[in-house]
């Protein structure tokens, strides 16, 4: 009978050790990255996330750092004279900048804020703290809302509570919607693509893009892997502090940074349509 | 015999399954570089979730599912890679001309009837456990196990099983 020699052919079929040693090592990476978030290892197999942003996308990410950098410089020394022209309720004083400033500077120095590596380092911020070492504006930012009447310093906090919020969780209670306060102004970077194919678009449209995910709620917890069928959409969103999020769009399903939830169907659709809209005519490139 | 316990490592589950993930995944895409890539991501897969089994069995139909699933992923994209065919694929391994022969004539049924065939002959499902490995009514599975059998009887001149 053919199922005999079908049966001992597979019999036969076995990884090469290479590929067990490396898919070993993987694991092992991935483990110890879980056990321990603030590691700084990025060997870590994320390859998926960096291959799916555009080249421009990539370029767009590091000006984010470079723009803190050069803020970090001005920012201190305009929001303190800002303050004080304010009518001089800012209980902050100049030494407190200068404790501050150093600091944003040593993490700097330390790769934090690194062109090549930021946006690996931002949720890594994003756990520690919107405010512990997040970009360097808003490294001032809540320290002035404390004691600063000054409008510009009231509005950078308000939009980091709003945008910090949402992604220090890592979890989501049933009938929660994860993006709920996400705004426009929190994005600073967004493609979509297919999942696993190359095929991807920059959306330019935040505004549109917020408006659905706001309309997101998540149902009780699912497996990422095994509750889902078919292919989905994953979106990558950058935020203007730097930290990223990636979230995968199937039907009745969501994958939040790893995390599986069942999710209502019509806003997972809504979100699908959105997505299949821009890959079928993607908006023009910078 | 008792049954095996869940693995607890990833060292463990690596060499307990690997060779099982790996040829339900070349079953189904019929390229050995894909398969390892798609095995990889399987078991990369397993350290996310870290799933809790209540058996060896559940934690096997697990990844068999997974892989299945991968698979379906891996049609839909356009990264698949050219079919090359068991010789060419594995090289340094003696497959006897009729191992060949069968496994190519498998290997033309469509995608649907290959993973049912391999579940069935080479895992050793029954069909009402494939059918909910696979998430489909059991009467399809018998149906599409019958088509495979059909199929693979008039390509290889012969019955290939005879049940």
């Amino acid at each position: 009978m053919y199922k005999d020699d079908y049966v001992s052919a597979f019999g036969k079929l076995a990884p090469r050790e290479a590929w067990k040693a490396d898919t070993l090592a993987k694991m092992r990476a991935l483990e110890a990255r879980r056990a321990d978030p603030f590691a700084s290892d990025a060997a870590v197999p994320e390859a998926p996330d960096r291959r799916a942003v555009p080249f421009a996308a990539r370029v767009r990410r590091a000006a984010l750092p470079v723009a803190a950098l050069v803020m970090l410089a001005i920012l201190p020394v305009t929001t303190l004279r800002g303050c004080g022209a304010g009518g001089g309720n800012s209980s902050m004083n100049a030494a407190a900048y200068d404790g501050a400033a150093p600091q944003t500077v040593l993490e700097a120095d330390n790769g934090s804020y690194s062109l090549a590596d930021a946006p690996e380092a931002a949720p890594h911020d994003a756990v520690v703290g919107a405010y512990d070492t997040a970009a360097p504006a808003g490294e001032a930012a809540p320290r002035n809302a404390v004691s600063c009447d000054s409008a510009p310093c009231a509005a950078a906090a308000e939009s980091f509570a709003g945008a910090g919020g949402t992604r220090e969780k890592s979890e989501f209670a049933s009938g929660e919607k994860p993006f709920g306060t996400l705004a426009a102004a929190d994005l600073s970077v967004a493609s979509v693509r297919f999942e696993i194919s190359d095929q991807a678009a920059l959306i330019e449209d935040y505004e549109e893009l917020a408006a659905l995910l706001n309309d997101v709620a998540v149902c009780e917890q699912g497996d990422p892997d095994a509750e889902h069928d078919g292919e989905g959409f994953v979106f990558t969103l950058t935020f203007t502090d730097g930290t990223q999020t990636e979230v995968r769009v199937y039907p009745a399903f969501l994958v939040i940074d790893g995390a599986g939830y069942r999710a209502e169907a019509e806003a997972c659709d809504a979100l699908s349509r959105y997505a299949l809209r821009l890959l079928e005519a993607p908006p023009a490139r910078p | 015999m008792a049954e095996a316990a869940v693995c607890t490592s990833a060292e463990e589950i690596l060499e307990r399954y690997a060779a099982t993930v790996f040829s339900a995944a070349y079953a189904m895409v019929k390229n050995r570089a894909d398969a390892e890539d798609i095995a990889q991501d399987v078991f990369l897969s397993y350290v996310r979730a870290k799933p809790v089994f209540e058996s060896a069995a559940h934690e096997k139909a697990w990844l068999l599912r997974v892989t299945a699933n991968r698979c379906k992923s891996f049609f839909r994209s356009a990264w698949q890679r050219k079919t090359t065919g068991l010789a060419e694929d594995f090289p340094d391994t003696p497959f006897t001309a009729a191992e060949t022969s069968v496994v190519d004539a498998v290997n033309r049924l469509p995608q649907k009837y290959r993973q049912v065939i391999y579940l069935y002959y080479i895992e050793g499902y029954a069909t009402g456990e494939i059918a909910a490995l696979l998430g489909m009514p059991q009467n399809t599975v018998l149906s599409q196990l019958a088509r495979a059998r059909r199929l693979l009887k008039t390509a290889l001149k012969g019955e290939f099983d005879d049940v």
